[in-house]
């Protein structure tokens, strides 16, 4: 199967608010696809309606291969994993205990419960009561309920919200390290760029609904072309030289962005604003981080 | 039957079997001591003077344990905010089902107690009156009959609202109506579900001021009336869980 999630014109209308609007999303297997969007993009909305949780106003959506209805929609969920929104829990119960339900409405040996207890770390916990886990250990609690049967599919929405730096390492680890110990695809939510970018093989960006990238990682990075900064003693003199000589430039507050070009002309421009009397002070090879890359594709309607 | 299992292992440590078993000991209590203090005229219908005291009783009490039965039972997946992890592993129609299957035990053991409490009573205080069978038999229907709509209103109520102050507030309000309506003429009666205890009684009790002497009668069972009832219930069931079904959580 090499595709684990496929949707074709996905749309969620609610009332005159279009959630979102034909939302065509691949997720190829083995994968930690990244699903990036700032808050109220839709990532929830899309997330739910692949689980079938929410119904679709329009469109259709695949998963493991099978196209989801209300009577295959949970023989198909038996195979997935979910974490959405915020950890699900029964406070009253012990770590032990919730899982021990989940084993029960999913049919699997409870022997199951040490070993995910132990891939989230929980192990020392397990006996303590829900509601006194910290916010990190409810999150770890709700990843080892949907790592329970080894699913082959998981889909986590924001599943580092709320954590310290610590938690959100250790979490990131763990979703990195899935598709090659487990072989599992993770469909990942996140609002934060540089989560995505520490996670994702793949990445889908969604902005007020609407797909408006997928593709590669690497290809994401490509959108951001090297550029050479120029900061002068004499900006309005270094823009006459540089376009007397037909230099092509852009005007920034702090100096001139040049298109990247080979050393040995970049040399070339540096002598001819020193020898027209310009000050260099400096000089540096800039590339757009993932952020510019956002707000660049986004128009700059949107920020994370 | 996985569902129902898992639904049991929930209520763990919620103590609801506690506040029934609470609440049908205070009703015990009450008993003995009205017992302890009868004379011969009344123990010698004790059968009737118990159907007419658990009467009064479960109007006062039942709709308040049924409601907190309910609360207990719903607001253990609106604390953890776990519906949307059920909706994943079992239909919403079996989410809907078991919770009633659970509630529907409950109102069978209080039925099943209270029938229970009376013939103790009956050995402990040597009641003058045979064991009337058909009248416990109505007692036993009629009681869980009335719990299973009470306790489908409630499970409606807490259902819906995430809050359960309204859905336990509705149980308290509805203790307190079905208690006065006991007072009121028939016709009103049959207005307000949780007096229905009273309405169903098959036995009634008349009380003289001047004399102070208490009589009491058999009321035909009305059959049509229990009928009524399960078609209501029936009703709430339907009715809840299409609420349910389209419910987005």
């Amino acid at each position: 199967m090499e595709t684990m999630i496929e949707t074709k014109g996905l749309t969620k209308r609610y009332g005159q608010r279009l959630s979102v609007s034909r939302l065509e999303l691949s997720v190829p297997t083995g994968c930690v696809y990244g699903f990036l969007g700032p808050n109220g993009a839709g990532k929830s909305t899309t997330m739910k309606m692949i689980l079938g949780l929410v119904k679709p106003t329009e469109g259709r959506v695949k998963v493991l291969g099978a196209e989801m209805n209300s009577r295959n929609r949970l023989a198909i969920l038996k195979n997935t994993g979910s974490l959405i929104e915020s950890p699900a829990y029964y406070g009253h119960l012990s770590g032990k205990e919730n899982l021990q339900i989940i084993c029960t409405l999913k049919n699997i040996p409870e022997k199951e419960i040490g070993h995910v207890l132990a891939v989230v770390r929980l192990e020392n916990q397990q006996h303590k009561k829900v509601s006194h886990y910290s916010l990190g250990m409810k999150q770890r609690l709700g990843l080892a309920c949907a790592l329970l049967g080894r699913p082959k599919l998981l889909l986590l929405d924001e599943p580092t919200n709320g954590l310290d730096p610590a938690g959100i390492q250790e979490i990131r680890e763990l979703i990195i390290s899935l598709p090659e110990q487990y072989g599992m695809t993770v469909l990942v939510s996140s609002h934060l760029l540089g989560e995505i970018d520490q996670m994702a093989d793949q990445v889908g960006i969604i902005d007020q609904g609407k797909l408006i990238f997928q593709d590669r990682l690497e290809a994401l990075h490509e959108h951001s072309r090297k550029k050479i900064y120029i900061r002068t003693m004499n900006q309005g003199l270094a823009e006459q030289i540089l376009s007397e000589k037909g230099i092509v430039y852009e005007t920034s507050e702090e100096g001139l962005l040049l298109p990247e070009m080979p050393d040995s002309r970049i040399a070339g421009c540096v002598s001819r604003l020193v020898s027209g009397g310009v000050g260099v002070i400096r000089v540096e090879e800039r590339q757009k981080n993932l952020e510019e890359i956002f707000l660049g594709l986004t128009g700059n309607r949107s920020s994370l | 039957m996985r569902e129902m299992w898992a639904e049991l292992a929930k209520t763990r440590y919620r103590k609801i079997w506690l506040s029934i078993a609470g609440v049908m000991g205070m009703e015990l209590l009450w008993c003995f001591w009205i017992f302890s203090r009868a004379e011969g005229m009344e123990l010698s219908q004790g059968f009737y003077y118990g159907f007419v005291e658990f009467g009064v009783m479960n109007s006062i009490f039942l709709p308040v344990v049924l409601a907190v039965a309910a609360s207990r039972i719903w607001d253990t997946e609106h604390k953890g905010g776990t519906w949307k992890l059920l909706e994943t592993l079992e239909t919403k129609d079996a989410i809907y089902r078991c919770k009633f299957l659970l509630g529907a035990i409950y109102c069978m053991a209080i039925a099943a107690a209270q029938i229970i409490f009376l013939t103790a009573l009956s050995r402990m205080f040597h009641f003058g009156q045979k064991l009337p069978a058909d009248h416990m038999v109505w007692f036993g229907v009629s009681v869980f009959s009335v719990s299973l709509a009470v306790y489908l209103i409630q499970q409606i109520l807490s259902m819906y609202y995430e809050n359960q102050i309204i859905p336990l507030a509705a149980g308290l309000l509805g203790a307190f109506g079905g208690l006065f309506s006991n007072f009121l003429p028939s016709q009103i009666q049959r207005l307000v579900v949780w007096g229905y205890y009273g309405v169903l009684r098959s036995v009634n009790m008349d009380w003289d001021q001047d004399t102070k002497i208490i009589t009491l009668y058999e009321r035909p069972m009305d059959y049509g009336f229990l009928i009524f009832v399960l078609l209501l219930a029936a009703a709430l069931y339907l009715g809840g869980k299409k609420l349910f079904l389209r419910k987005e959580f």
